[in-house]
């Protein structure tokens, strides 16, 4: 108890300290949770128009410019529905979500070990998605080299043809995206281990 | 300190919660049963096997999936919220070991009875009369190149690859043994006869895939990759690139044509006549 009384810290007050910009792991849990369940709507959205297009190819859609959808939107589709489904959901509802909500609570923690990094590293993780989804109103479009992302196709743009090759963006997305979900979570499960 | 009000769960959404999960099962249950969307025929015993892997995993994840999931349905309903208190539990360690330990041989077995399905294609090697054809992807076509008469395949030279002059894989030509190589853009094999084929890309990674070989491999700019198999069917089968390579990679297919022996070497004497 002493121990819990010595390590215990004020309560938040303020609607953006309490529900934002909160340390607390439960808040952060939710809040990668609500990200999970974003990026989990926003990636069956793209799903149903690859299912779509491949089901009525000539079908006219009212928000693409011309009408028809190109090749390179059906691949852009099928690369960005992958891409977000994976790094913003696989990883980020079960590491992010479950971890931070449920491990404190397991071993008995009053938080995670660095909440205030656990708070960046949730809005470093929304950041990404934010960059990642901006990728559909860029000069160029989205990539369009499937989620795997293998080279040659996803690296030498320039020789594989218009469009191709991702170029740093998305990586660099990806690296928003899973780094501080994976280092700054991480490691505070190790320091909770320990 | 706060009393706790007895919160009763609603039996009815409970149930609903449970049959709703009972009726997914039984209609992903249905549509492996009645085999809706079949492949077609394997053509080799190889592909036989890969077909009793597969069933053989199927039974094994099923009756897993069915006993797993009308549990998980039995217990939503059974251990449904009526107000009781939670019962802690600090778990029961011979049902982790034996769960555990029962996966575990089920993951190795299937993996060592699937070992031979793998095995034949790959670390075997082909036999000394085995027909050897080098396949070359490229976006997106596929070409296969046939040794000719003297059995060596001509040393290839990037710098010379020229779709429209009809050298689309750059055969050297200052190389003699490239003099009467054939290249074709189907690929046309005998029945019963063991091919090798030894697959290359020029670009980007494609994939060879022919569903009733049952066979599947990369090909991997920088790599050449040996895979060999032996048709038992004669007929003709679709070849279709399975790794996204681009723009066109839907458009990416070929022919495999298996043909008796005597069509095949009418084949090769005309593509030799033809040059």
């Amino acid at each position: 108890m002493s121990s819990h009384a010595q390590s215990a810290h004020a309560a938040p007050t303020g609607f953006v300290s309490k529900y934002i910009f909160s340390t607390d792991h439960k808040v952060i849990g939710i809040q990668y949770f609500l990200l999970a369940l974003t990026a989990v709507v926003v990636g069956i959205v793209l799903s149903v128009l690859m299912r779509f297009h491949l089901v009525w190819p000539n079908a006219h859609l009212p928000f693409v410019s011309g009408g028809l959808m190109t090749q390179e939107q059906y691949l852009a589709l099928v690369t960005m529905h992958g891409t977000i489904m994976v790094f913003f959901v696989l990883t980020t509802a079960p590491q992010g979500g479950f971890g931070n909500y449920f491990l404190p609570i397991q071993i008995g923690a009053p938080d995670m070990a660095f909440p205030r990094l656990n708070m960046l590293s949730f809005w470093v993780t929304f950041l990404a998605f934010v960059a990642i989804i901006a990728a559909f109103v860029v000069p160029g479009g989205a990539p369009i080299s499937g989620w795997t992302g293998y080279t040659p196709l996803s690296g030498i743009g320039e020789v594989t043809g218009p469009g191709e090759g991702w170029g740093p963006d998305v990586v660099d997305c990806q690296h928003l995206a899973v780094l501080p979900c994976v280092t700054a979570g991480r490691s505070q499960f190790y320091c909770h281990a320990d | 300190m706060r009393i706790r009000k007895c919160n009763r769960g609603s039996a009815a959404a409970a149930a609903m919660l449970a049959l709703l999960l009972v009726i997914l099962v039984v209609g992903t249950v249905y549509m492996f049963v009645s085999h809706l969307y079949p492949a077609p025929a394997p053509i080799t015993s190889v592909g036989a096997a890969v077909d009793h892997q597969y069933d053989l995993t199927l039974y094994v994840t099923g009756i897993v999936f069915i006993l797993s999931q009308l549990g998980l349905a039995l217990a939503i309903f059974r251990f449904r919220d009526h107000g009781q208190q939670a019962h802690f539990t600090r778990g029961n360690n011979t049902l982790e070991v034996l769960w555990t330990s029962a996966t575990i041989i089920l993951f190795l077995g299937l993996g060592f009875l699937g070992r031979k399905a793998w095995a034949d294609t790959r670390f075997t090697e082909p036999s000394a009369n085995a027909i050897h054809v080098e396949v070359t992807a490229n976006q997106f076509v596929f070409n296969f190149r046939y040794p000719g008469a003297d059995g060596k395949f001509g040393k290839l030279d990037p710098k010379q690859i020229s779709p429209s002059t009809g050298n689309p894989v750059g055969i050297d030509a200052n190389d003699p043994a490239g003099k009467d190589d054939i290249v074709v853009p189907t690929l046309t094999v005998p029945v019963n006869r063991q091919v090798e084929l030894l697959i290359r890309s020029q670009d980007v990674i494609h994939n060879f895939f022919v569903r009733e070989l049952r066979l599947q491999q990369d090909a991997v700019p920088g790599m050449v990759i040996p895979i060999h198999f032996t048709a038992e069917q004669v007929g003709q089968y679709e070849i279709v690139c399975t790794q996204l390579c681009g723009l066109g990679h839907s458009r990416m297919h070929s022919y495999l044509n298996v043909v008796s022996d005597s069509d095949y070497e009418n084949f090769l004497k005309q593509q030799a006549a033809g040059q």
